[in-house]
């Protein structure tokens, strides 16, 4: 039984809305995208016709995100970069 | 290929070793890197842990080639020449692990075949000019890999002063 009221629930999803936000700008800062986080959704893929990463990006990406959350990211998790929300999803599930 | 230290793996145990350590001399390094003249930019190579890190020399000479027109009158090295070096220390330091890996059957005949490319220089920031007569001392630290690529952190010193520093993106594979 869950025991999580309304506003416990409301303030869970706005801290993940602001880590999702957090990331994104995170992104386009390293990668020195031409694009406003705020502007980016959650589930748009980071590849292809998404934000357009490539594969040196990635690995970009990977060192950003040891660097900030000690997150490893190996070849086998390419799920992770599914999206925003599959990064932060892969990130929340490993993070001490 | 002289190991500088023969210090066994600890099994499981709570004392860290020292990892054991490789130095290569000029003759070595051509065997494990395809660059020649003009653009062999490592003299030297020393605590050498394969696939981890190493520290190499470059001495800096005015015959270099570069010299000449960089600039005639002003001889200093180009930053891209320094990355150059810090790249092929790189790339010793990762052959260093085909070549003191246990040879397999199937193992590579020539090591430097598999030297890659440089895939970004991600950040670097100069703090010193290099001028004919400095001794330049790398430093490489392998860092996270993803398919064929390898992040690395870099810094050349000139005795004390740093001359370089920053990260790279190397591909570990070579196409075609």
């Amino acid at each position: 039984m869950s025991t999580a009221t309304f506003e416990d629930v409301r303030a869970q999803a706005e801290q993940r809305l602001e880590r999702n936000l957090k990331i994104k700008s995170m992104i386009i800062d390293r990668l020195g995208l031409d694009a406003e986080a705020e502007v980016v959704s959650d589930n748009q893929p980071l590849f292809g016709r998404g934000l357009e990463m490539d594969s040196l990006d990635t690995l970009e990406i990977v060192v950003m995100i040891n660097n900030e959350y000690d997150v490893l990211i190996s070849d086998d998790d390419f799920e992770a970069f599914g999206s925003v929300n599959a990064l932060v999803d892969f990130i929340e599930a490993r993070e001490v | 290929m002289t190991p500088a230290a023969t210090v066994a793996a600890p099994a499981g145990g709570a004392v860290r070793e020292k990892p054991k350590t490789f130095a290569y001399s000029s003759d070595d390094i051509k065997r494990m890197l395809p660059h020649r003249w003009p653009m062999l930019m490592i003299d030297r190579a020393y605590d050498v842990v394969p696939g981890v890190s190493g520290r190499g020399v470059k001495s800096v000479s005015v015959n270099e080639p570069f010299f000449a027109g960089h600039y005639p009158d002003h001889s200093i090295m180009p930053g891209v020449m320094i990355v150059e070096a810090m790249a092929q220390l790189v790339a010793v330091v990762y052959v260093a692990e085909l070549l003191e890996a246990p040879p397999t059957q199937d193992g590579p005949a020539d090591p430097s075949s598999s030297v890659g490319y440089l895939g970004s220089i991600s950040s670097m920031k100069f703090s010193r000019l290099v001028v004919p007569g400095d001794q330049l001392t790398l430093e490489a630290k392998l860092g996270q890999r993803l398919g064929g690529l390898r992040s690395v952190s870099v810094r050349a010193s000139v005795g004390t002063e740093l001359a370089a520093a920053g990260s790279l993106i190397v591909t570990t594979e070579r196409k075609g």
